[in-house]
Formats: C-alpha cells, structure tokens, sequence
C-alpha cells in the first residue's frame, strides 16, 4: 500500500504482519476488500488512507504490510 | 433504586458530548485502577429513576490489544452494567457495527444511540432507525448529539430497557458453530466459569485470546477443551482470529442494504480541503511551529495578568496572617512556609489552564491527531511516534501539564520514555535564571545562549530517548495507527469542561507534594531558629557538598540555590537574592564569584538537573510507582554533573 499515489485508489487483499496488529487494523475498518484511497503518502514518513469517508493515519511500516491491488 | 448503566463506543462518535449532556456537571473524573486512563462517572435523573453511568474508553474493539479496550471489557465482565449506550457513528456503519457486534456475543443489554445522523446525511446515507433496531435486536435511538436531539427519546428508552436474554446471535458456518456448542458445554461444566457468558467465552478461546486462554488454564475442564480447541485450526482455515473478524464483517456489510442507502451525492467536504491545506508537503510543518507557537504566546502572554493576580493575593494573604500570629516560629511557618509555598504552587494554575484550554481547542478541533501524523517521521527516529510530540513540546511551557498530556500513548514502553525525557524541555521557569547569567555574563549574545540552551536540552532529551531504548526500555515503537476525525468547531461547554478536567488533577496532585516541599525548603533555610541564612542547614548542606561541587567552580551559595530550584527553577534567582542579602544587585554579587565559564556550566547544570518537585510529584502519579521519578533524579544529575564538567574542562584546557 506504501508505494500508491496520492488520489490512487486500490483494493486490500491480504495483510503480512503478526495476527494481533492485522486484527487491530481490520477492527479500525481496514479489513479486505474494502476500497481506499490514498490521501497523503509522505516520502519516508506517514499515510493517510481514506475509506468509508474516514481518514486513517498509519506509519510506513504499517503500510508496507498491507497488500492492496 | 440506582441503576448502572455505561457508555461505550468508537474514538470520535460524539460519546463524550452525550456524556456530558447527561450528566451536566454531576460528573467525577479519576483513574481506573492500576492505570492512567482517566474514568469519568455522573449521574442524572429520568422520570423517577437515577442513573449512574460510567464513560468507557473509546474503543474500536474488546480485543484485548490496548489498554482501553482490556478496561472496557474487564468493567461489561465484571461490573455487569444493566445497560450498555453504544454510541455509533451514522456516518461510518460499517465499522461502528462492529463493536455493536462484539458487544451482542458478549451478551449484554445495549440501547443503540444512532449519533452524528446530520453528518451522515450530508454524506449522502439515509438510515432507518426501525429496520436497524429489527436487523441487530436491540433498541435504537436517532440522534444529533451537538443539536440536542434525541436526549429525551434516549433517556426513555433506558428507562424502557429490560434485560433481555439474545438468543439470535450471528451465526459462524455450521462446522464452527458444532465447535462452538462443545466448547460452551465444556465451559458450563465448570462452575467457575459460570460467571462469563458461555458463548462468548468459546468464541474468544476459538480465537485464542490471551486473556480468556489463562482463564481456562485452572480450569478442570482444561484437557476436553484444549482437545477442541486442537480441531479448531482444521476448520477456521487460516489465522482464527483474522477468520472470525473477517465472518463479522461479511455479517455486517451482509445487512447493510437492509436499512441503508447511500444515494451519490458530491458533498462539499471541507475536512478534506482542510487537510489538503494543513497537511500539505510543504506547508504542514511551518503551519504546525506556527500553531505550536501561538498556542505558547497564548498561554504564557494572556496569564501574566492572572499570575500577577495570583501573586498579589497570596501576598495579601501573608500580611493579613501576619499580625495575627505572635508567636516568631509559628508566624514564619504559616506566612513564609505554607502560604508562600501554595503562592508559588497557584503562580503556575493560570499557564497551566490556559495552556489545556488551547489545547483543548486543538483537539476537539480535530487539528490535534493531524499534528501526530507531521511530526510522527521524525519522532520514527527517535524510536516514538507521532503521539509523543505534542507532550514534549508542551515541555517548553511547563512539564506539569507535558507529562499529564503523554496519557494519550497508548504504549506503556512509549508513554515511560516520553515521560522521562520530558523535563529535558526547558521549561519557562528555567527562563528567569538564564535571562540573569545570560544578562550578566554574555551582554550582547543573550539570545544566542539562551538558544544554545534550549537546544542542549533537545539533544540531552534525544540522548536519553535513544539510551533509554538500549537499556531497560528495550523494544521497537508500537505501530501507529490513529483515525484522524473531522474538523468541528469546538463548543466552549465541552472546551471548559475538557480544560477543568485536566487541570482539576494537576491542582489535587501536584499541590500537595509542591506543599510538603515548600515546607521542607523553609525549614532548612530557618533553621537552626533564629541564626542568619549563612549558619542554616540549608548553608550547611550546600557547603558541604562544597567537594564535590567544586571542578565545576559552584560556591555553597549556588549549590543551596541549586538545592532550592529543586522546590520550583525560578526559585534559584531568589535564593541568590538572599543568600547574598539584597534585594537587587545580585547581578554584581554573581560576577564577582564566579567566571563566564563556570555561569555557562551552572546554567547547563539547571538545565539538566534534577526536575523539580511538582514534576516529580505527577511523574509519580502518572507512572504509579516511585521508581521513575527516582531514576529520573539520579540519572538527571548525573547528566547535568558530567556534561558541566565536560563544559568546563573543556573550556579551562581551551583557554
């Protein structure tokens, strides 16, 4: 997910982290399937990823785990 | 008879404002125990019957992942409220649905309060409360919390609410559910576990939540359920806990269209315009300095007046006492010691309200979270995020109010380091006793000292955050995932209320250790009775640890000023004031005892010393035990010894 553009939108479809955080960022909406778009994508820092009309802000490691097409 | 009731919900549904609406000011804020998030009680009246109602911490879950969720759980497990208000946000269903659902397995009574309705329509969503209430089986409310609307039908239907026994629960597939049925009979066998809903208590084991497995380690049916729970993995297929949240939201968006739409319709969205602006690549971090800074100039500049105020009436107090006390000991006990010590403990009340008021401000805006995510690249450097920032910078105010504010980091490993590098950041106090040395020893370049300062605390700060990562606080940072919320114009109530909260506890706590330690100072700096300053203990402890002071050149007169900078920093300057016995001039006194050197090395030993007592106080409560604060003095005054020393064995060898 990291490597999308800003305004680009894509598809979650799977996650590569341990169980606990996956399960934490799907309770926060970002579960599979479900379509975001990326608002900010700050180069070596932070994203912030828009969907179901709310903004979640999430660090580049995390980012890197989540597997969007 | 009181009935007990509690509200939950997501971060940013409105929760708070229904809380406060209910309860008005009948509210009680203190902590829950063993931990530092704050617990809100109230109490209000409907139609006959009292209620008491307890704020749970917003959560997205009762996974036990985060503090607050393990507190919301633990308090539904154990208090057993009658009845649990879920706050959901019209706007974003799906994902408030979810905690709906976690509550429904977790057998409890719940009134749907169906909030933000006027925002979700702005979004295009059209509801219907009834087919909701029908879908998921519990009573729903329509409201908009901000406009008022819907507290009457609210407070009715918890007064309509009985305990109902939920038999239609979302069901797993089949194989799942056999599962399910044999871990329930394995837990009803069990009389000590009789005491957790029984199907909730499969689901959770099915999920291998730590938590509940420890539970069930004691259990006599141990063996029968690890049986089940070894065919558990064949049916789940993949991770069961990722299984049974993916199940919940199949459930969720499944019902969905049964009470909802959404008709397309292009809404002026002026968060996203805000954050276009605020958040921007080139402007969001001149924007943040300059709100960070407003914020200070706001809070330090609009205080003066009520410090001054502060000041005049403790004054007044002491020379109205005065006279009526004649016996000497007595006299100075309550006039110098007590009501001078709550004079210097008041002086800092109106910073620091005035400070939470802004922040408060900021928050309830909504700009608050937006901060956390600019600064979190480089707080990423430093082993923190973005979270951290704000506390360390509201350091610069006053590290009262910074500690108090690291209550929002959710990682304990985090929320520790951002406490104890903290008073790193110069405080204001210290300002007064750079403004002197500054003054007297580097006319002309006052301000490039006073800087230099500043930033030699910043350093030590980072040094102290990237060792304390070494050593015991081991660990890499938690992954930050924070929900930005819409901007909202704050409402003044639910800004006065925020601001009365926090500076409430800094009142009650910080005060009474502030006042032990004002009484300890006077005492040593009067006694034994009646011989000058120069013959006090206070003397005799300053020339004493004369030694051990001297490479760095401290005569005992500034090692009792350092000695009383422990009780409040700007308290040096006047500790010179009276050691030397007068009033002004001091600064002449200063320059003839000591070099530019040794003032240099004295101002980098107030930096970095140890923080003063108030400091120490809510370092104590807010990390629950004394063993930080104490780390926190001993490592402190190492630091500041050896980096004076350094200075000054640098600069001798120099020269």
């Amino acid at each position: 997910m990291g490597s999308l553009c800003e305004g680009e939108s894509a598809r979650i479809v799977d996650f590569e982290c341990d169980k606990t955080l996956c399960q934490r960022i799907m309770e926060m909406g970002l579960h599979k399937c479900e379509k975001l778009k990326m608002s900010k994508n700050i180069p070596k820092g932070p994203v912030l990823v828009v969907l179901n009309d709310s903004r979640i802000a999430l660090d580049r490691e995390v980012s890197k785990r989540i597997k969007v097409i | 008879m009181t009935r007990k009731i509690a509200i939950i919900g997501n971060p940013n549904v409105g929760k708070t404002v229904i809380f406060n609406k209910l309860t008005g000011m009948k509210q009680h804020v203190g902590n829950w125990p063993g931990v530092t998030v704050e617990k809100k009680e109230g109490r209000f009246k409907h139609k006959g019957k009292t209620f008491h109602i307890t704020d749970l911490p917003g959560t997205y879950s009762l996974a036990p992942h985060a503090v607050d969720e393990l507190i919301a759980r633990k308090y539904i497990l154990e208090e057993k409220p009658e009845i649990v208000i879920d706050v959901v946000d019209a706007s974003n269903l799906e994902r408030n649905l979810y905690l709906t659902h976690l509550l429904k397995e977790l057998g409890v009574n719940v009134v749907v309060a169906l909030n933000m309705l006027d925002v979700a329509e702005n979004k295009g969503y059209s509801i219907d409360a009834g087919r909701l209430s029908e879908t998921i089986g519990f009573p729903v409310v329509p409201m908009i919390a901000t406009k008022d609307y819907g507290f009457k039908e609210l407070k009715d239907a918890l007064v309509g609410s009985k305990p109902t026994k939920t038999t239609a629960y979302m069901q797993y597939s089949p194989k799942v559910e056999n599962l399910i049925n044999h871990l329930s009979k394995e837990i009803s066998a069990d009389k000590k576990l009789s005491g957790y809903p029984r199907r909730w208590l499969a689901i959770k084991l099915l999920e291998r939540d730590p938590e509940v497995l420890k539970c069930v380690e004691k259990s006599i049916r141990r063996q029968h359920i690890e049986k089940h729970l070894e065919n558990a993995e064949k049916i789940t297929g993949e991770d069961p806990e990722i299984y049974f949240t993916d199940k919940r939201y199949d459930h969720i968006m499944g019902m969905l269209p049964r009470f909802m739409k959404k008709s397309e319709r292009k809404d002026v969205n002026h968060t996203e315009r805000l954050d276009n602006l605020l958040l921007n690549k080139h402007f969001a971090i001149p924007i943040f300095l300059f709100l960070m800074w407003s914020l200070f100039q706001f809070a330090f500049t609009a205080s003066v007046p009520f410090m001054g105020l502060m000041e005049y009436s403790f004054e007044w107090l002491g020379s109205a006492v005065s006279p009526m006390v004649e016996d000497p000991w007595l006299n100075s006990l309550l006039v110098d010691g007590l009501i001078g010590g709550m004079g210097f403990i008041a002086v800092f009340i109106p910073p620091i309200m005035l400070m939470f008021f802004g922040l408060s401000v900021m928050e309830d805006s909504g700009y608050l979270a937006r901060a956390a995510f600019v600064t979190d690249k480089f707080m990423y450097k430093l082993g923190l995020h973005g979270r951290s920032f704000i506390p360390l910078l509201m350091g610069f105010g006053c590290n009262v109010p910074a500690i108090m504010a690291a209550r929002s980091i959710e990682s304990n490993r985090d929320r520790l380091i951002t406490i104890l590098i903290n008073p790193f950041m110069s405080c204001s106090a210290r300002l007064p006793v750079y403004a002197l040395f500054a003054g007297v020893f580097f006319p002309g370049m006052e301000g490039l000292v006073i800087f230099s300062l500043y930033f030699l605390g910043i350093i030590a700060a980072i040094f102290t955050a990237l060792l304390l990562q070494k050593t015991i606080l081991k660990g890499t940072a938690t992954p930050f995932i924070l929900e930005l919320p819409v901007y909202q114009i704050p409402t003044l109530r639910s800004t006065l209320i925020h601001m009365w909260d926090r500076s409430a506890v800094f009142v009650k706590k910080a005060s009474t250790v502030l006042l032990v330690g004002a009484v300890f100072v006077w005492f040593i700096s009067v006694h034994p009775w009646g011989a000058p300053v120069e013959e006090s203990y206070a003397s005799s402890i300053g020339k004493a640890v004369e030694p051990v002071t001297k490479p760095l050149g401290f005569d005992w007169r500034a090692n009792v000023a350092l000695l009383t900078g422990f009780m409040a920093k700007e308290a040096v300057v006047e500790t010179f004031g009276i050691l030397y016995g007068v009033e002004d001039g001091v600064a002449g006194r200063i320059s003839a005892n000591m070099d530019w050197l040794t003032a240099y090395a004295f101002m980098v030993f107030v930096l970095l010393y140890t923080p003063c007592i108030a400091v120490i106080g809510v370092m104590r409560s807010e990390t629950g035990s004394w063993k930080w604060p104490f780390l926190s003095i001993i490592y402190s005054i190492l630091l500041a010894y050896s980096t004076a020393l350094l200075i000054t064995f640098i600069g001798r060898s120099i020269l």
